[in-house]
């Protein structure tokens, strides 16, 4: 019985190591990282394949974004707008201070959406990051109607 | 006294062999600095936030001067126009009129001109920023090395692998605390300049929520420590007032 107890306990303290061991390791095996790699490599060669045609015309007629007819634009829904791309390569993020849209919405309210809407540059991100301000500041807007709510209530009860 | 004669000779042998050693032993830590980056670039880029879809093409120069930490875009496309960004500061200057000055955050040591002239490219400048090595496993000519993040990190920042192929960079990938892949990054056709690697090629890719970021940069006509040419490193900006 002795020993079927301490059996037990092994077990149970080498299975909680091994899943605590388990939990910490997110990452895919290396198989499973090559194959997406490839895969990926796949697909950015077709999606590409347009630009790619671009640029070449462009190097070779030394174009520039006004050169472009309205066609061939709209057909990329190619946009003039760099500046994001410049500095993230250039290793800078692009959000106001760095801080995601959000917290400026709950923190500042109406105006940390300005403050989005104001400093990003026109991208899907500066949709994405303004929505998110909006959704930070309704919640902001909601926690201080809930902070209120249950003030004038304490002052009820005392 | 002859004993005395003979340890003196002695020490001055030694103290030789001991100025050979010195000598030999930091030979190896005196490595080439690398300050300055020049290339041709192409910036090719496919946006995606649900349905929506954006594409963007840059074409031009770049020019990077570590010792100063400025860096200059001389573009063609979209536009012919110079880009600075220095300190938190981004200029747009075209035909020698400074157009816009915009502020920016820091270029950080994650940029890829930093990395490519440090020669962090190897580790990604992990291990100074606290990661540690989790594992280290191989498949074919290829060694995946699993970081993690610093302890007090785990529950916002993931671990992050390398793939390395004849210690050159191959890829990372980022993952986030759940393990969800968010950042992937192969680095390809590499070429030595002056006994430094660089990639002929970088492909981002970027997944997180419902948006989507696909980035090729590529980069030609590469010059390392370029020699004068001050001028285009330190783009003199124009006064506003001009």
């Amino acid at each position: 019985m002795k020993y079927f107890l301490s059996f037990i306990l092994m077990v149970g303290i080498l299975s909680t190591t091994l899943y605590a061991e388990n939990s910490k390791s997110v990452a895919d095996s290396p198989d499973q990282i090559s194959e997406v790699l490839k895969a990926d490599k796949i697909a950015i060669d077709q999606e590409f394949q347009s630009l790619e045609a671009l640029e070449q015309r462009i190097k070779s007629e030394n174009l520039t974004f006004s050169d472009l007819d309205e066609t061939t634009v709209s057909s990329l829904a190619l946009k003039e707008d760099v500046h994001g791309s410049l500095l993230a390569v250039a290793g800078a993020d692009d959000l106001p201070l760095g801080i995601p849209g959000f917290w400026w919405g709950l923190c500042l309210s109406w105006v940390g959406i300005l403050l989005v809407v104001l400093l990003m540059e026109d991208s899907p991100d500066r949709k994405e990051q303004t929505k998110n301000a909006i959704i930070g500041a309704l919640v902001g807007i909601g926690v201080w109607i809930v902070f209120w709510i249950l003030f004038w209530a304490s002052f009820s009860v005392i | 006294m002859p004993a005395v004669t003979q340890i003196k000779k002695l020490d001055g042998k030694r103290i030789n062999y001991c100025i050979l050693f010195l000598f030999l032993f930091t030979l190896p830590g005196i490595s080439q600095d690398y300050f300055r980056f020049k290339s041709d670039f192409t910036l090719k880029e496919i946006s995606s936030v649900g349905d929506s879809l954006e594409r963007r093409l840059i074409i031009g120069s770049c020019y990077f001067d570590n010792n100063i930490n400025k860096l200059t875009y001389n573009l063609t496309f979209p536009h012919a126009e110079e880009w600075i960004i220095q300190d938190t500061f981004v200029y747009t200057i075209k035909a020698g009129q400074l157009i816009t000055k915009t502020t920016s955050p820091f270029i950080t040591e994650h940029s890829v001109f930093k990395m490519l002239l440090n020669q962090s490219l190897n580790d990604f400048g992990l291990i100074k920023s606290g990661y540690k090595i989790a594992s280290v496993k191989r498949l074919g000519d290829e060694v995946y090395v699993t970081y993690s993040p610093p302890d007090e990190y785990s529950d916002a920042i993931g671990q992050l692998v390398l793939i390395k192929e004849k210690k050159l960079l191959k890829g990372v990938i980022y993952y986030e605390p759940d393990g969800n892949m968010m950042f992937r990054q192969q680095l390809d056709n590499y070429q030595v300049f002056d006994g430094l690697p660089i990639p002929g090629s970088l492909t981002h890719i970027i997944e997180k929520d419902n948006k989507k970021i696909k980035r090729i940069l590529t980069f030609e006509n590469i010059v390392i420590n370029e020699a004068g040419n001050d001028g285009v490193y330190d783009f003199p900006i124009p006064d506003q007032s001009q």
